[in-house]
């Protein structure tokens, strides 16, 4: 506002903020907290008393919970899903930016609606299909899965930088006898890594962050991280101490990825490539 | 330079998605279709390669006959409507603070919007740790205090609006990011405009600012409306459906029906009915979209 006199906001709006950064800070600040605190003082006082940091619930959560093939397992479906989705996704969108036929918008309108499907309601056919397949209960299953859901995102993404790429540069590339293929794989790909990289970060945080897929899926043989850290709570008493020593293992990659991802949105889809015009 | 092989030659690059549309989208919702509209012939064998008859819409009868079907659809309504009334309001009351008060340093829009980025699973196990009678911060808060404890999870009242409690905490920020983008995308000559004629905040506020943002405020809602039809991980972990089925939501209905009961084929209808949903809602939104992109170009 440059014209009108300042606004001095009421200080119950302030106060409405200060009480709302408090309440979605804290649990986050208790996961923390918790994870790093000794067994002992955590039985005494729970979350108020302290006696210093100890790393006794990591250790316990890799030597005797032995977190870390399923969470192995996790990495490895959230890694091979991407690749998988951005393949296909890019794929995709270099075809739907490109194809000038009546099937485009059939596609087109297929991706967007698969990807607001409620996942639940594919769960029970996914898991029958899957069992029909032999791939019920494997680690290629459910990264199929992963990518048959994340992909259409990752096709919506990379859409407007496969649009942006000049047709000039594709012309010039056929042009000196590239053929399609050649020209999607040397000048399309490479100017849209901005684009790539954005949608490769989106498909592997969904996939790590997949229970329910986890759950129906899998489960017996190949087990994921989240899947695991839920079943640190029983009936007869929850050890909290490394089950939030888990959350932060789990939490790690989600805000490391999600701050990269920040600063490649700031990216734009294209810049140079033809000059003139 | 589109002659009819380079057109062609596109063909292949759309193969691989639609491979997978088709075999993990497509083929599971047309079985899923046919296990809710035939019985198997081996009462035991649940599995799609059994001999199956045509039972026409059975299952969808027994599904309707049951309280605990009806039970979840209102449940997941009451928490739809209340989990998207409460998160606007929040989501539009720290958008238009923000927007007035440029001063903020930016690592309090970071920390407020943190919830979002924490994992479904992390979050509800966050809560049930947070309400747990025994061991959770909050009963040692109302111990300190030397109020009556309480364990919200057990209650078959209170471990619904904890449920809604969780998910506001983690969900409002989504919204907020849309309606904040909205509102600064809005002109700001008519707000000037408003201000020369003497509007203070508070008429700036309802007569000029949000009818403006009334397009976004519809996508935001249908977009909410779509994720808490999706809303599954959270609940069953931290309260399971329970206690009772006081928090059993539609997804958590379906979940149960088909993996605890081994209800197939009323699971498979309840799975076609919220596809349904999901797909109208989807069609609503989209329509949506196009109308409040139509409006903005014009």
């Amino acid at each position: 506002m440059t014209t009108a006199k300042p606004l001095s906001l009421p200080l119950v709006a302030k106060i409405f903020i200060a009480l709302l950064l408090f309440l979605q800070v804290a649990p986050v600040a208790i996961i923390l907290q918790t994870a790093f605190k000794t067994p002992r003082s955590l039985l005494e006082s729970g979350a108020f008393s302290f006696d210093g940091w100890t790393l006794t619930n990591f250790h316990r959560l890799f030597v005797e919970q032995s977190l870390a093939p399923d969470l192995f397992n996790s990495l490895t479906i959230a890694t091979s899903s991407m690749l998988m989705s951005i393949a296909c996704g890019a794929l995709m969108a270099y075809a739907l930016t490109r194809w000038q036929s009546k099937m485009r918008k059939h596609l087109l309108t297929t991706l967007l609606v698969s990807r607001l499907l409620p996942p639940v309601a594919l769960a029970l056919p996914l898991f029958l299909v899957l069992q029909q397949l032999s791939l019920h209960d494997t680690l290629l299953g459910l990264a199929l899965a992963h990518t048959a859901l994340n992909f259409p995102l990752a096709t919506w993404i990379l859409m407007p930088f496969m649009d942006a790429v000049p047709r000039a540069l594709e012309e010039a590339s056929e042009l000196d006898g590239a053929s399609r293929y050649q020209t999607f794989l040397h000048i399309i790909l490479p100017v849209s890594k901005p684009g790539l990289v954005v949608a490769a970060l989106f498909c592997f945080l969904m996939s790590w962050n997949d229970f329910l897929f986890s759950l129906i899926l899998a489960g017996s043989k190949v087990k994921t991280a989240p899947l695991t850290l839920n079943g640190y709570v029983t009936g007869f008493g929850t050890e909290w101490g490394p089950l939030c020593a888990g959350a932060c293992v789990l939490l790690l990659p989600v805000f490391a990825l999600s701050f990269k991802l920040h600063q490649h949105m700031i990216a734009s889809p294209t810049q140079g490539g033809v000059k003139g015009d | 330079m589109n002659t009819l092989r380079s057109q062609r030659s596109i063909i292949a690059f759309v193969i691989p998605g639609c491979v997978l549309l088709t075999l993990l989208i497509a083929w599971p919702i047309v079985q899923s279709g046919i296990s809710a509209l035939t019985i198997s012939s081996n009462q035991h064998d649940n599995t799609l390669d059994s001999s199956r008859i045509f039972a026409g819409l059975s299952h969808f009868k027994t599904l309707v006959s049951q309280v605990a079907f009806w039970n979840s659809l209102a449940l997941a309504a009451l928490f739809t409507v209340s989990t998207t009334i409460l998160e606007i309001l929040i989501a539009v009351s720290v958008a238009l603070f923000l927007y007035f008060q440029k001063t903020l340093p930016r690592i309090v829009e970071v920390l407020l919007i943190l919830p979002m980025f924490v994992l479904p699973v992390v979050s509800g196990l966050t809560f049930r740790y947070i309400y747990d009678p025994n061991d959770g911060p909050l009963s040692f808060l109302f111990e300190a205090l030397g109020w009556e404890p309480l364990a919200p999870l057990s209650d078959a009242v209170w471990a619904f609006w904890a449920v809604v409690l969780q998910d506001i905490w983690r969900m409002w920020p989504f919204l907020f990011l849309i309606v904040y983008a909205g509102l600064k995308a809005l002109p700001k000559s008519s707000q000037e405009a408003a201000r020369m004629d003497g509007a203070n905040t508070r008429i700036l506020i309802t007569h000029v600012i949000l009818p403006a943002l009334r397009p976004t405020l519809a996508i935001a809602i249908g977009l909410k409306v779509m994720e808490s039809l999706k809303v599954f991980t959270e609940v069953y972990v931290m309260t399971g459906g329970g206690p009772g089925d006081s928090t059993t939501l539609l997804s958590l209905f379906v979940v149960k029906q088909a993996f605890h009961f081994f209800q197939v084929g009323p699971a498979s209808a309840a799975s076609i009915l919220l596809l349904a949903l999901g797909m109208s809602l989807a069609w609503g939104i989209t329509r949506m979209q196009n109308r409040a992109a139509a409006l903005g170009s014009k």
